[in-house]
């Protein structure tokens, strides 16, 4: 195809677009106003302008669609054309859920309403959405007759879209496939899908892991003899370890389903002759754990990134998700980026808008979508009106900030990450298992820590794994943060690849781990890479039964480091293996020791530190060095960052210079961020 | 009351976030110590605020005062853990797809109220948590004060600039439109309100709905009336004081406000 995808952007026909776009509602907007939208829209120096199409509003009755054809609002072939003859590419939406802030989030009710189009709990109950303006049911991802229905739309929509793709010489450069696909926000492990199409998905999913129901048996330690005997958990009740892979395997089912309707989603449309444009899913605003597989997905899916709607305050939350994200998409995007907010939302002022494309950036963000760039009915506060004119306030501060991102070459900049902070998935599905309230959505619950919804059972370790995995993650980030070195968030879903090209790997491992990833550790060390584990070295795989591909490389300790927690470093012919004997504790004295020690073992420098609460990150590219930083708080400060002597750095927003003397004083106002290039003097 | 076609349009983000900033009296959450059962077995012991007790005995629901007093909060709660697990279920039964949203809300907080009542033991009584609403007489209420085809208003200024905004539009029963003050391009003003009112029921008339009722107030004294104890009180007085008004002003809002202010002491 003639579109290439780069960590930076986009390259089409040869030529580099920044994945830089902003969001307009065609049928949200009278036709009369689409030109002065799509020309105020590129005035803000955006090159793609994304829009839904919705089927509710497309299909006026059963298998009966209006493309414009009665409603000149509706004609979607006539606004891609107007976006093209304006010079914009195109990247469209169509669903089949797309939310919108549309009532039955742009399903038609028909479709709703069918009950064998419907999810449902493990009471065998409609799953309820109560959105506003009407609560709906909503419909299972493995319903065969919600394919059907989607498979009418997609067909009549191709229709409209397949000419107009690139590769035939119109503007579409690329489709999302779905919208949050997410069981409708309800992730929680035992709220559902119970339907049958899901039940049938499920042992599917057993018996091309098992072959055949006796060895599902007896991995399940139950006596079966056909997989449809087997129910999926509506609880966790667990005691032992040897109970574990009945819920493991509902988790990564979990995954598996969302993930293949996606996959299912792409074929379709090319199927349909939608092809060789860039294939796109988006995440709610949320972390990437279970049932989200980011890795995964991207192998059927060109780009899948995450919707951003923050507050200020919601720093930690945005850091996160962004790492999280930087560290295993291709291209870091967020396909929805606030620019204004959804009416039953808590309030998103522009300031919030600001901190929040600022701190994305800062932490590795590549591609934008600013929704809504248009305003419409149900949303608030965007930079471009409906009728078409400019928002005072809003307008200008998007402009300067895509103006900042082309200029100063921002998206060209790559993080500097020595450290991969890898999180097993096996844990991470242990810990979303492990819930008490299987209904509850994990990922409106992000700032719970894990202690107060899991059992804490030890199940037979000597850890509280579905606890202390997540605590470990978070006592090597704070540390490390503290410490002034820059690390990746990786996903174990990523394999090998996503561990090379680091210095050292810090990797939590209790006394289980699947084989593929006892595995991709093992190579990493033989292939001369660093390995940070602990607090066990694991002795069993997913199954539960024996198997410890890393004993081996823990058998001649080569010295203790001095630190509170005992930690031994380990003499391997090729790469370094260090071993913490204890869990460390989030922001504890004893972890930053520790893992300073390490650190200082293994040689690995901080760079450009500065002391909390400011934080920094550091990007490089052909020889430029930029430095981040940023005062996440409502007091001003001043960060101090060792340059060196002769060394400058030069804010490239505001075009001021700080610097001459070795130990640089930079004045951070509340909630600001600083891009900054060092220079010589 | 919300129709599932509700026009919400040109609502001006500062108006938005100043409306939902507004005062809402002062607020002291309550401190609970929840309790979880699986069968005879506590599972979880939480202190909220204050996060799970590690190493919880918990020797019966007989006598939960003393643990009330040793954990320093206003409730203790035990309740079964696969209570969340019913709640979700009734609350979903109880939504009829026909019904509008406010209804369906209810239903849901109905049922979940009656289950967390009926399966929870608590101590020293279960807390309010969301007051008795009667939808069938709030609807009839609202069809008796608000003519449909009209809409009410809220408008509050600092000095000459407008600070929040809301006009709501009624028709057919059911709430139909939402805007502010930016639907006529007058979100920032200037505009001195008690000359401006006029203006903005024409154009209100003209290009939204007659506006029914609106309220027009200075900002301090729309966030003092919102603060106090008796809010109705200080709205008349405001409104003696010209720092606040309600035009148009029907005779049954009147009436209704005056009995409020008189006889339930507000």
């Amino acid at each position: 195809m003639s579109i290439e995808i780069l960590h930076s952007g986009l390259r089409i026909d040869g030529r580099p677009v920044p994945l830089l776009s902003g969001s307009m509602h065609y049928w949200r907007v009278r036709p009369t106003h689409w030109e002065e939208c799509l020309l105020q829209l590129k005035g803000l120096g955006l090159p793609i302008v994304t829009t839904y199409v919705p089927w509710s509003v497309h299909e006026v009755e059963r298998d009966v669609f209006d493309f414009g054809e009665r409603d000149p609002q509706k004609n979607l072939a006539g606004f891609v054309q107007l976006a093209a003859e304006l010079g914009l590419f195109v990247m469209l939406r169509p669903g089949p859920h797309i939310n919108a802030e549309l009532t039955d989030f742009g399903f038609p009710s028909r479709v709703l309403d069918d009950v064998r189009v419907q999810a449902c709990g493990p009471d065998g109950e409609p799953i309820i959405l109560p959105a506003a303006p009407k609560a709906f049911p909503a419909p299972s991802y493995a319903s065969e007759k919600f394919w059907k229905e989607m498979e009418g739309w997609f067909r009549a929509a191709a229709g409209i879209i397949e000419p107009l793709t690139h590769p035939n010489g119109g503007p579409v450069v690329g489709l999302q496939c779905d919208n949050e696909l997410s069981y409708f926000f309800r992730t929680g492990a035992y709220d559902q899908d119970y339907s049958d199409g899901a039940l049938a998905a499920y042992h599917g999913f057993l018996e091309e892991r098992y072959g055949d129901a006796a060895t599902v048996g007896d991995a399940y330690g139950i006596g079966v003899t056909n997989f449809r005997e087997i129910q999926p958990p509506t609880e966790f009740a667990a005691k032992a370890a040897f109970s574990l892979p009945y819920y493991l395997d509902w988790m990564e089912f979990r995954e598996r389903l969302l993930g293949g309707a996606l996959a299912r989603m792409r074929l379709l449309w090319e199927s349909m002759g939608v092809r060789d444009i860039l294939f796109t899913h988006n995440l709610p605003t949320c972390l990437p754990g279970t049932p989200f597989n980011i890795p995964r997905d991207e192998r059927s899916l060109h780009v899948v990134g995450i919707d951003f709607y923050p507050r200020r305050k919601d720093y930690p939350n945005v850091k996160q998700r962004t790492r999280a994200l930087e560290g295993v998409s291709r291209l870091p995007f967020s396909p929805e980026f606030t620019a204004g907010a959804y009416q039953l939302w808590p309030p998103l002022t522009l300031e919030d808008q600001e901190f929040a494309a600022m701190a994305t950036l800062m932490h590795g963000l590549r591609g934008y979508n600013f929704y809504m760039a248009v305003e419409r009915e149900r949303w608030y506060g965007s930079p471009i009106t409906r009728t078409g004119a400019q928002r005072p306030g809003a307008y200008e501060s998007l402009r300067e900030f895509v103006a900042f991102l082309k200029d100063a070459e921002m998206l060209e900049l790559e993080m500097e990450a020595r450290v991969l902070l890898l999180a097993p998935r096996i844990y991470d599905r242990l810990e979303k298992a492990a819930t008490l309230f299987g209904n509850l959505p994990p990922i409106v619950m992000e700032d719970v820590p894990p202690e107060y919804v899991v059992s804490e059972h030890p199940l037979g370790f000597e850890h509280c794994v579905q606890i202390e995995a997540s605590r470990m993650r978070r006592a090597y980030q704070t540390a490390l943060e503290e410490l002034g070195i820059t690390y990746r968030l990786g996903d174990s879903e990523s394999r090998l690849e996503g561990l090379r090209g680091h210095d050292i790997v810090l990797c939590p491992t209790f006394e289980f781990m699947d084989d593929a990833l006892q595995s991709d550790l093992v190579a990493l060390l033989e292939g001369g890479g660093a390995l940070v584990m602990g607090p066990a070295v694991p002795n069993r795989a997913e199954d539960m039964k024996e198997l410890s591909r890393l004993d081996h490389y823990v058998a001649r300790p080569e010295k203790k480091l001095d630190c509170a927690i005992e930690t031994i470093s380990f003499n391997n012919p090729h790469g370094a293996l260090y071993l913490l004997t204890e869990p460390l504790k989030p922001g504890s004295k004893e972890a930053r020791e520790c893992v300073a020690r390490i650190m200082t073992d293994a040689r690995v420098r901080p760079s450009f530190p500065v002391a909390p609460p400011c934080e920094r990150t550091v990007f490089r590219h052909r020889g430029r060095t930029v430095v981040f930083v940023a005062n996440p708080t409502d007091e001003a400060r001043v960060a101090e960052l060792p340059i060196g002597d002769g060394m400058v750095l030069r804010d490239l927003r505001e075009n001021i210079s700080y610097g001459g003397q070795p130990t640089t004083r930079v004045p951070m106002r509340p909630w600001h961020i600083r891009a900054m290039e060092v220079l010589p003097c | 009351m919300l129709s599932p076609d509700v026009q919400i349009v040109d609502i001006d983000g500062r108006h938005w976030k100043n409306l939902l900033d507004l005062p809402n009296g002062p607020k002291r959450w309550s401190t609970f110590l929840l309790i979880f059962m699986r069968d005879d077995e506590c599972v979880k012991a939480l202190r909220v605020p204050g996060g799970p007790i590690p190493n919880f005995e918990f020797v019966g629901d007989e006598n939960l005062a003393p643990l009330a007093k040793k954990y320093g909060v206003d409730y203790v709660a035990v309740a079964p853990v696969a209570l969340l697990r019913r709640v979700f279920s009734q609350a979903q039964n109880a939504v009829r797809r026909a019904d509008d949203w406010d209804q369906q809300i209810r239903s849901m907080v109905t049922t979940v109220s009656a289950l967390v009542r009926s399966e929870v033991r608590w101590y020293p009584r279960a807390p309010r948590f969301v007051p008795k609403v009667d939808g069938e007489k709030l609807g009839g209420w609202i069809e008796r004060l608000w003519p449909d085809g009209t809409a009410i208003g809220l408008f509050a200024f600092d000095g000459t600039r407008p600070h929040t905004s809301l006009i709501v539009g009624k028709e057919g029963g059911k709430i139909t439109r939402m805007t502010t003050l930016d639907y006529f391009g007058m979100a920032d003003g200037p505009l001195h309100w008690p000359v401006a009112q006029g203006e903005i029921y024409m154009r209100c008339r003209d290009e939204f709905l007659p506006l029914h009722v609106a309220f027009w107030f200075e900002r301090e004294s729309l966030e003092e009336m919102l603060a106090g104890p008796k809010g109705l009180s200080y709205f008349h007085l405001a409104c003696k004081r010209r720092r606040a008004s309600m035009m148009p002003a029907p005779f049954k809002w009147r009436a209704l406000l005056w009995a409020a202010r008189v006889f339930g002491g507000r």
